[in-house]
């Protein structure tokens, strides 16, 4: 018996002594060598741009920390040794109108800039990455989408979304007319989780599965697809806009800081002024109770304020998502065209729509004047792009997120002639900026 | 079949019913017995030892309410907490089996919680939720076990079969108001050779599976929507760095598989005494997942190896035990496509006890290390702890069966060669809050003591008593490494309970 009793100390012993052995804790994180190879798109193939001394920027959006380097003469930039993870990158170039019309004969007035960029792109461990980037040069338009205002206030101690707006401006040097301006809310997927719609390798909706979607078109990269569309009323010279100046389009016009009387008698007011803005003097509104059975009481009509013309509409007043997942476009169409007669399409979903499912206006993307990609705030919810680099190669974000009272502004470029020129070169990454409290008709 | 009836209502409602019928055994005698209730312990290590370590008539049911408070604790446990315990065990035999079982259910109040939107019972594992501000989180706990061990072939070949089934409720009951449901199954089973009753040997299977479903959710919609309230932000934890803020689809869920292998062996001889001694490995896969209505989004993967081995002798009046665990994490990062957490523990402790006839003395001794390390910022911690602890306890019966009994232990722990690595990039609160506040507790060595009384009165049939402890740590020799911005530990932790127990 006692030789039983041996052999199993002896059993137990070199067991745990075994169980013990381990060498020094690492994990399986190694460095990662990134190479970006940059081109340009093939409309401007028929002559050589410079690859050279493209401006490449790497973010980390976990950390927010960010690398910088210029590319060789090969179009050719190596990040060595970066931490694995989820990045942005952005690629950018500014060719100079002199420079612009010795290389391609063509005359343009100002520089010209050529973005290129990929998103929340997951770079892993394992192997070396390489990463094809095309540069193209996005339309510059007169008009600029200023302002967006989508956050809203404190739910309890300010206006919720009441007091939302978008103010566009006169970006050029003459005097343009607001007659006919069209205003988007550019909807689409809502976050990278596993979906029912068919979805594109950036993970958002493959609309060329939507049904009845035309087989001869791009429907991803020529059109984007809305769920408001409201327009600007006029007869074509009604709301002349001046150089250097704005029009504010609100939810509702009313001086938000001071109690008012909602459509259903009751007052409307909030805790705390500070946090919210006076849109009284906006220059436009959206008036939805006239159409509506059961409208917002915070929908009243200021009968100062001209009301947009609402194409399409969803809920039960011009509401921007206050996390900032709608991109927002303005647009002209040509005097022929009839807007409210462009297709509308469901969503891609894997399973036939229902005969109900809402639908969504199919906006070509050449009458497009200005896009702004919107994104939330934090790196987790994060949500597929919807413009490619040529109408926004990045996006802007409010800091705080929603109801913060923040709003996204538009940078100063510079100053002509007491002319304010805003910056747009189609990445609003590098375009935009933010306003604590929202500031219609303000600068930064 | 009626005793296993029996024992069933014995373990959930009602004990007492068991008892009547029962011979009076000296169940007090053995909870008073420190040598022999640790043998009793040892026996529910694995159900092979039922049989051998577990007499009949050691049947109870406690009620239990005990207190923490004091900010000497880890930065994540609660600073104070209230636990009400309502548990009941009980062994018996039915024909030739031996049948154990208990059934425990937990009732806790936790105040100021920290950047953990977690059960307790998983403290390893790197996914969770979690926010600077302090939430006081109830949980609700259900707990039963049941082993029993039979011999066939004229008592030559054992068999032993266990369940542990478990399941929780935990919710905050202020912003952000976290809610984790779960549940762990575990079934393990053995089979070996016995020989004269002398020696049994068992080879064990282990296998369990579980779920959590974790949601976050405020009252005040404010704080959850944006980034406004710093305190209030929902922070996804993935690994041992600074979080990122998740303020949407704040939920997700876990599914956990286990598998796992070992030994149990016992030999008992008048002339060595009982010596028994179990190990197992067991690996633990964890899945964490979204689900939504267009499928399963895979989150993380964690991995959780745990070894346990306990060699355990006693003869006569006295018991010497010697047991080893350890923890070995790592995950799987979706996204990275490559561990980046990783996690490990070893703990050593030695036990000896002399148990006299009205004295009981004993000591313990524990080495135990931890080291956590993050592959993306290079953080790493790690310490060692050294403990001691002597204890001794008086008992004494009356005339009258009457029961008294007293307890006094010492601790003291010694840290040693506490090490911390934090990047300086990204160092925001959970660095502050949690990694480096955890390195000031870990770094500081600790002492203290408990006490605890109790009077148990004789009944025909079975004991009923009170028990009560105190139990007091305080901190000293902490670290003068600064660390900008960290928060520090308190100084002391306090700790007491009541009980109500039968014995029958």
């Amino acid at each position: 018996m006692k030789k039983i009793c041996y052999y199993l100390l002896l059993i137990t012993f070199p067991a745990m002594y075994s169980c013990k052995k381990e060498g020094g804790v690492t994990t399986g994180i190694q460095p990662v060598n990134l190479t970006v190879n940059l081109s340009y798109a093939l409309d401007s193939s028929k002559y050589t741009l410079p690859v050279k001394n493209v401006q490449v920027k790497i973010t980390n959006t976990s950390t927010a920390s960010t690398l910088s380097s210029t590319s060789n003469d090969s179009g050719i930039v190596r990040f060595t040794g970066i931490p694995a993870g989820t990045y942005d990158v952005d690629a950018t170039i500014t060719i100079t109108a002199d420079n612009y019309y010795t290389i391609t004969g063509t005359y343009v007035a100002e520089d010209v800039t050529f973005n290129a960029s990929e998103k929340n792109t997951a770079i892993a461990v394992g192997r070396d990455v390489a990463m094809k980037m095309i540069l193209v040069a996005g339309t510059t338009g007169q008009w600029v989408i200023k302002q967006v205002y989508f956050a809203g206030s404190n739910r309890t101690d300010g206006a919720l979304y009441r007091d939302q707006f978008i103010e566009v401006y006169n970006n050029s040097d003459e005097v343009l007319y607001a007659d006919s301006l069209y205003i988007g809310q550019v909807f689409g997927r809502q976050s990278f989780t596993s979906s029912n719609y068919y979805t594109q390798k950036n993970g958002q909706m493959d609309w060329s599965k939507s049904v009845n979607m035309p087989a001869d078109i791009d429907a991803n990269n020529d059109y984007v697809y809305t769920r408001t569309l409201l327009m600007i009323p006029g007869t074509g010279k009604t709301y002349p806009v001046q150089p250097g100046s704005g029009i504010v389009i609100a939810q509702t016009a009313m001086n938000h800081k001071v109690p008012w009387t909602g459509a259903n008698g009751s007052t409307i007011s909030v805790k705390n002024p500070a946090l919210t803005i006076d849109l009284s003097s906006a220059d436009f509104e959206a008036y939805y109770a006239s159409f509506l059975t059961s409208p917002l009481a915070s929908d009243v009509d200021n009968v100062n304020v001209p009301n947009l013309v609402v194409l399409q509409y969803f809920g039960s007043d011009w509401i921007l998502d206050n996390n900032g997942r709608d991109g927002y476009v303005i647009f002209k169409a040509g005097g022929s065209t009839i807007v409210k007669d462009w297709p509308m399409y469901n969503f891609p979903t894997t399973s036939a729509p229902s005969s109900n499912a809402t639908k969504y206006y199919q906006i070509p993307l050449k009458y497009v004047i200005d896009a702004v990609e919107i994104q939330p705030n934090t790196a987790e919810d994060r949500i597929p792009k919807k413009f490619g680099a040529q109408y926004d190669a990045g996006f802007t974000a409010v800091p705080k997120g929603a109801y913060s009272s923040q709003s996204v502004i538009r940078k100063t470029q510079k100053t002509l002639n007491g002319r304010i020129i805003l910056k747009d070169t189609n990445n609003s990454t590098e375009d935009f900026d933010y306003f604590d409290v929202a500031t219609p008709g303000g600068f930064k | 079949m009626k005793r296993l009836l029996l024992i069933l209502v014995s373990i959930g409602v009602s004990p007492v019913v068991f008892a009547q019928g029962q011979q009076e055994l000296p169940a007090m005698t053995l909870a008073a017995d420190s040598t022999r209730y640790l043998l009793y312990e040892a026996g529910k290590l694995s159900p092979t030892f039922i049989p051998h370590l577990m007499p009949m008539g050691f049947n109870t049911v406690k009620l239990d309410y005990g207190l923490h408070n004091g900010k000497f604790a880890a930065a994540q446990d609660a600073t104070s907490d209230r636990t009400f315990t309502f548990s009941t065990e009980g062994k018996t035999n039915l024909g030739q089996t031996a049948l154990w079982g208990s059934f425990n259910y937990q009732r806790i109040v936790e105040d100021s919680t920290r950047f953990r939107h977690q059960t307790r019972n998983n403290p390893t594992a790197p996914y969770y939720y979690g926010s600077p501000a302090a939430v006081s989180y109830h949980r609700a706990l259900y707990q039963t076990r049941v082993g029993l061990s039979h011999y066939f072939f004229n008592h030559h070949l054992p068999l032993s079969v266990g369940a542990d089934y478990r399941i929780g409720n935990h919710f905050s009951v202020n912003d952000p108001r976290g809610s984790i449901n779960d549940y762990q199954f575990n079934l393990n089973a053995g089979t070996g050779y016995s020989l004269r009753n002398k020696f049994t040997g068992t080879i064990d299977g282990y296998y369990g599976y579980g779920t959590e479903v974790v949601n976050v959710a405020y009252k005040n919609d404010s704080y959850g929507e944006s980034t406004v309230y710093p305190d209030y932000v929902n922070y996804l934890i993935n690994g041992y760095a600074d979080p990122n803020p998740k303020l949407t689809n704040r939920n997700y869920r876990t599914r956990f598989r286990r598998n796992g292998a070992g030994f149990s062996l016992i030999c008992k001889d008048k002339y060595i005494g009982t010596l028994a001694a179990t190990a197992k490995r067991i690996k633990e896969q964890q899945f964490y997942y979204y689900r939504s209505d267009g499928g399963f989004d895979t989150l993380e993967n964690y991995t959780l190896t745990t070894t346990k081995a306990q060699v355990l002798w006693s003869k006569g009046h006295f018991l010497a035990s010697f047991a080893y665990e350890a923890q070995k994490g790592e995950d799987y990062q979706i996204v990275y496509k490559a561990n980046n957490y990783q996690y490990r523990s070893e703990s050593y402790t030695f036990r000896a006890v002399y148990t006299g006839r009205n004295m009981n003395y004993g000591v313990q001794l524990n080495n135990h290390t931890e080291e956590r390390m993050d592959g993306i910022t290079g953080n790493h911690v790690q310490y060692e702890h050294i403990t001691v602890q002597p204890n001794i306890g008086y008992n004494y019966t009356t005339k009258k069966k009457d029961h008294w009994g007293t307890d006094l232990s010492v601790h003291y722990t010694q840290s040693m060669n506490p090490a911390i690595y934090t990047t300086s990039v990204n160092v925001n609160y959970f660095t502050h809050q949690v990694i480096q506040y955890d390195y000031y507790f870990n770094a500081a060595s600790s002492a203290g003591g408990m006490f605890s009384i109790q009077y148990n009165k004789h009944f025909k049939g079975f004991y009923a008593g009170l028990k009560g402890t105190i139990a007091y740590t305080t901190a000293f020799h902490e670290s003068n490494v600064v660390l900008d911005g960290a928060w520090r530990p308190g100084k002391d932790r306090t700790y007491g309970n009541i009980a109500l127990q039968f014995y029958f």
